[in-house]
């Protein structure tokens, strides 16, 4: 039998607009799939005004559950970064640069202060911290 | 008999090469974690199948031919070829159910699904790169048809009390049918039963889920883009062929009157042509784009669906919304069990041949 060698090298394959759900991971399904499509909108690889599959598709071609891919639509939606539309289309209404409203700032502040208090008690330098979130930054231009 | 032989040779090869139609990672029906796929035992199996029913094949179209030598009657000729071609999927469905246990008992033995590690993986891009055709395809042999039954009550009067429903290889009548209400329009109804199936199912091949694997995505999604683009316009090409065949049948029978014309011999040879060709052509395209995985270098695989299938032939999945589904072993769709509309396919195109019976 073939031997295995597992190589770390998720860019090689894990390019462009694939999802890809880790059942073993912590992070519920829902969550990932979640996360996924929202750095692919941050990426702009799902760009303003595009439609995502409908739910079922999704859910059908990824092989999980319905319920699963709508629970993460609806996450988006209620994060303003799609649409939900009769005919089960899903706009991507986010990925577009536009003036914040304070409250909006406010709530990204909110979401951001835990990680980075528990990384700056954890011992991460501030210096640190400033290039790592360039380093994020840099990879959504 | 030559027609017969050919039909025999047809479905041996297909049946000889099967296993090496379908997709890599599922063999005799049992899905393969994709790190496995070029297991040797795999292999081997495949290999064996092959060689059986080939050599099987083989010998009985040895014997049939050489039987064309003999005085043999055509009637008893056809007889034979006919129980022989049984005989060969008999065969190759035993060993179908044979190699299909010895796989799922090597799986567990070896403990596969231990050494894997399960991914959920999909393209976003996919569904915008597939090219099924559209229902819309599906709705022009439906209206023909719809029209014709339509033309045929406008003509009703003039049909004659008795009509001819069965022809010979010669082209001569051997079957007659009484007119009634419903016997004047058998044809076409029988083909309109067809006709809506396939439209249902038009439906069902787009919503489809297309399985990409976790290893081999490219390639994968080729093989897919490939299967649902050809399977659609294979099964669009067979409703306009049996269209045309049955509509041109039904027309010269019933309105023009005229029970032997000397072009329905000629017209069922290019449907079969048109058939099989199509046929040919199709496993010849997906073979051709069937997934290769050589370079496995991790222990990931696509989440497998085994547990909805009943000896990898039946699939009942609640969880899937869509009707039909790649069939695991061989080429081509089937019903998902579990969806209300595969048993309104059934319906719709039994109720024809039932109504027909009952006559």
């Amino acid at each position: 039998m073939t031997d295995f060698c597992l190589v770390i090298n998720d860019t090689d394959w894990r390019d462009k607009v694939n999802i890809h759900l880790d059942p073993s991971s912590e992070l519920q399904l829902y969550k990932q799939l979640a996360n996924q499509l929202i750095e692919l909108i941050a990426k702009g690889e799902l760009k303003n005004g595009e439609t995502l599959p409908s739910v079922r598709s999704m859910a059908a071609d990824l092989g999980i559950n319905v319920s699963t891919v709508s629970k993460s639509y609806h996450e988006l939606e209620e994060k303003g970064l799609i649409e939900l539309k009769p005919k089960a289309k899903a706009l991507i209404i986010g990925g577009q640069k536009k003036e914040l409203k304070e409250t909006e700032v406010e709530k990204v502040e909110n979401a951001l202060k835990p990680i980075m208090a528990e990384a700056f008690a954890r011992g991460l330098e501030k210096d640190q911290m400033t290039n790592l979130f360039h380093r994020i930054l840099k990879q959504w231009k | 008999m030559l027609f017969i032989i050919s039909i025999f040779i047809f479905v041996g090869v297909l049946e000889t090469l099967t296993p090496f139609l379908s997709r890599k990672t599922t063999v005799f029906g049992v899905s393969i974690p994709e790190p496995y796929v070029q297991h040797q035992q795999l292999q081997l199996f495949k290999k064996h199948y092959c060689m059986l029913v080939g050599s099987i094949a083989a010998a009985f179209l040895l014997g049939q031919i050489s039987l064309l030598f003999t005085s043999i009657q055509e009637e008893k000729f056809v007889l034979l070829s006919f129980i022989l071609l049984f005989v060969i999927l008999l065969i190759s469905a035993a060993l179908y159910m044979l190699y299909h246990i010895k796989i799922i008992k090597l799986k567990k033995h070896e403990n596969w699904e231990a050494h894997v590690k399960t991914v959920y993986v999909t393209d976003l891009s996919i569904r915008d790169r597939d090219e099924v055709l559209s229902p819309k395809f599906f709705t022009l042999p439906i209206i023909i048809t719809l029209a014709l039954i339509t033309f045929t009550y406008m003509n009703y009067n003039s049909i004659p009390n008795v009509f001819a429903t069965h022809w010979n290889a010669a082209g001569e009548v051997d079957g007659w049918t009484e007119k009634t209400w419903i016997s004047v329009i058998i044809i076409p109804l029988i083909l309109l039963g067809i006709q809506i199936s396939v439209f249902i199912m038009s439906f069902g091949m787009k919503s489809a889920k297309i399985q990409l694997s976790a290893q081999a995505k490219e390639a994968s999604a080729n093989r897919e883009l490939a299967q649902r683009k050809c399977g659609s316009w294979y099964l669009a090409v067979m409703n306009y062929n049996m269209t045309i065949l049955l509509v041109v049948l039904h027309y010269t029978t019933m309105i023009l009157k005229n029970q032997t014309v000397p072009y329905f011999f000629p017209l069922f040879i290019v449907y079969m042509i048109v058939s099989l060709g199509g046929l040919i052509l199709y496993i010849w395209k997906l073979s051709k784009s069937n997934e290769r995985f050589d370079d496995l270098h991790t222990k990931e695989t696509a989440a497998a669906d085994d547990r909805y299938w009943k000896w990898g032939i039946v699939y009942i999945n609640k969880n899937d919304p869509s009707l039909l589904v790649q069939k695991k072993y061989g080429v081509g769709w089937t019903v998902n069990m579990a969806n209300k509309w595969s048993y309104i396919i059934l319906l719709v195109m039994l109720l024809p041949i039932l109504l027909f019976i009952s006559l």
